[in-house]
């Protein structure tokens, strides 16, 4: 679990820095704050040796890899798209031998560090078999390094290279993997990811834990099942004496239920949560919490999530509050009007924090 | 909501408990022509106060800005009033988020400058903050027992203690905590000429607030009288920034 976390020079981030941070984690500020981007820092973070996570990000936004020239994806990544200044990630993780998970992204574009690079790019690769002597060329090509603290070491790193050029190819090291899910703001997963998840669910004898947590909805359920009908492969539940597609239930339903196979059957260390507001009604908001609060507590899971939505901060309070400790934490992302390059900073809210601006109903949303 | 309780286009805000207190301070600004200087917190109470004080460095974007905090607490039944409006600005300073420094130690983000002194503004650069406890810092009583030091000149106030005196000899008991405010209803009942001058402008209107509106208020300028000097002066180093005890 981090304790705490710090991002340089990734995305609309210069220097951020996160401290006090609890096993559920609620991140809100205006548009253009970086909520997002904090979760994304973070998911890198827990892929560190995996170049391939940018890509994937880039299109959880919603945007196409034009498949190119990989160098305008990862520019994207870098505060003001200047990637003269690395991009640093830091995080106290308590399971990490008590040190700090340290990552560093450079990119290298000059003939003379590309020089000083490539050997070990080529090595790596063919270590692989991705290469074979002298099949590659690095002509107008730049690199972007992945450099790593290894965990038992002061000084040791460990360093993989993505390559502009999309036909070069990308050594992945994933010893050092966190696993972590990503649930973005819109969209639904997958068939496969469905079929793989829920499986997995009902094969360990966790399906009545879907269940009871999507009671919070729909009291009247008693019994989920994954039905294949004309090749469309879709939970079904059984509502009285009928059985209705999930889908039909509405998208609080499908989302929540989403969060709840990802943190039961896919079991993350860590689960990030874009917008997890959507589609949830207020006056169940206090048992989603105290649902995700208790899963997360059961399987060691630390929760990321953004939000836009008063309520929502309201609720958690209110479903966190009995539990003792307290370990729900609200951090607001505020953009600084003091700065000149108006750098956002992280305002972290405890039990006392929460606990005044809901007694006081005082603005925190940003 | 804070949107209506915190107009936070102001950089300088007085935070208050009540409705009575608001209104004092407010129609002393008027009297002072500081209205529109700064805005003033009705908080609803000391606990209250505590979790404002929490809000206003935790919206780190409008805390930046401010001037000039200044607080004022009835000091009830509690003889050390000032030291625990100092706890609650320590309060807010602990419980705020914090930053890792250089040196790897963590430091609040920002944080509120303590008092030493009842009345007496912080030095240094801004926010400054300053506390007011009424009546006084080493006085029990609230509000009400500050505007009666200026009412007991007048000789109308002989009659209200009489009358006050007489209440037991028939057997009605006034609680200690309630008896200022009594006293005054009972002394506001005795300046009011015209019938319609005593009633309420609107529903939260309360006894000690209508006072000022009496015509007897202004024919005898009794915003200065010399019993209010603490607060023109705590008001004036709350709008200018001139220390309290720079002040003549």
């Amino acid at each position: 679990m981090y304790k705490s976390f710090r991002v340089k020079n990734f995305r609309c981030f210069k220097d951020l820095q996160i401290n006090d941070l609890g096993r559920v984690n609620l991140i809100a500020g205006k548009n253009n704050t970086g909520k997002t981007a904090l979760m994304e820092a973070m998911l890198v973070l827990t892929k560190p040796l995996t170049p391939q996570i940018l890509f994937d990000l880039h299109e959880t936004r919603g945007l196409k890899d034009s498949g190119q020239d990989r160098r305008d994806v990862w520019q994207q990544f870098f505060f003001g798209r200047d990637t003269s200044l690395d991009i640093d990630i830091r995080g106290n993780d308590d399971a990490f031998n008590g040190r700090i998970r340290h990552l560093a992204v450079a990119e290298h574009a000059t003939e003379k560090e590309i020089l000083e690079h490539i050997g070990q790019y080529v090595q790596q690769a063919k270590q692989l078999g991705l290469i074979s002597e002298g099949t590659i060329d690095i002509r107008g090509a730049s690199l972007l390094s992945f450099s790593f603290d290894l965990p038992n070491s002061q000084t040791e790193r460990l360093k993989v290279y993505l390559p502009s050029k999309s036909d070069m190819p990308v050594y992945t090291n994933i010893l050092f993997d966190q696993s972590s899910a990503f649930i973005p703001a819109q969209g639904r997963p997958s068939a496969e990811w469905i079929r793989d998840n829920f499986s997995a669910l009902d094969l360990n004898g966790d399906l009545p834990q879907l269940i009871d947590f999507l009671s919070i909805f729909e009291t009247r359920l008693s019994d989920l099942r994954l039905l294949s009908l004309s090749g469309d492969l879709t939970i079904w539940g059984r509502v009285n004496s009928h059985q209705i597609p999930l889908k039909m239930m509405g998208e609080g339903v499908n989302r929540f239920c989403n969060f709840a196979i990802s943190m039961i059957a896919e079991n993350p260390k860590y689960l990030f949560i874009d917008e997890i507001e959507n589609g949830i009604h207020y006056s169940v908001q206090k048992d989603v919490w105290k649902a995700i609060g208790q899963v997360a507590r059961d399987l060691n899971i630390q929760v990321f999530a953004t939000t836009h939505s008063y309520e929502m901060i309201e609720s958690a309070h209110e479903a966190f509050k009995d539990n003792d400790p307290y370990d729900f934490r609200f951090h607001r992302l505020n953009r600084r009007s003091d700065s000149d390059e108006h750098e956002i900073e992280a305002v972290t809210y405890n039990e006392a924090g929460v606990g005044a601006f809901v007694r006081s109903g005082y603005e925190v949303r940003g | 909501m804070s949107g209506d309780r915190i107009d936070k286009d102001f950089d300088r805000q007085l935070l208050v408990e009540g409705f009575d207190d608001k209104t004092f301070f407010d129609q002393l600004a008027k009297h002072l022509s500081y209205r529109g200087k700064f805005g003033i917190i009705e908080c609803g109470g000391w606990t209250q106060i505590r979790d404002d004080l929490l809000n206003m460095i935790s919206d780190t974007e409008y805390f930046r800005k401010l001037q000039h905090i200044a607080i004022v607490r009835d000091a009830d039944r509690n003889t050390d009033a000032f030291s625990s409006v100092k706890s609650a600005l320590e309060y807010a300073n602990r419980e705020v988020s914090k930053l890792e420094n250089e040196g790897g130690e963590l430091q609040p983000l920002l944080e509120y400058p303590v008092p030493v002194q009842h009345l007496v503004m912080t030095s240094g650069s801004p926010p400054y903050t300053s506390v007011m406890i009424l009546p006084g810092v080493d006085e029990r009583g609230a509000l009400e027992n500050y505007v009666k030091k200026a009412l007991m000149c007048d000789q109308l106030w002989s009659c209200v203690e009489d009358y006050f005196n007489c209440l037991p000899t028939v057997g009605i008991s006034i609680e200690e905590d309630r008896r200022a405010k009594s006293e005054i209803g009972v002394f506001i009942s005795g300046k009011v000429v015209d019938p319609d001058e005593a009633k309420p402008a609107d529903t939260r209107r309360k006894l000690l607030s209508d006072i000022y509106r009496l015509k007897w208020w202004d024919d005898n300028n009794m915003w200065d009288d010399d019993n209010f000097s603490d607060a023109t002066k705590f008001l004036k180093q709350l709008v200018e920034d001139i220390p309290f005890d720079a002040q003549a």
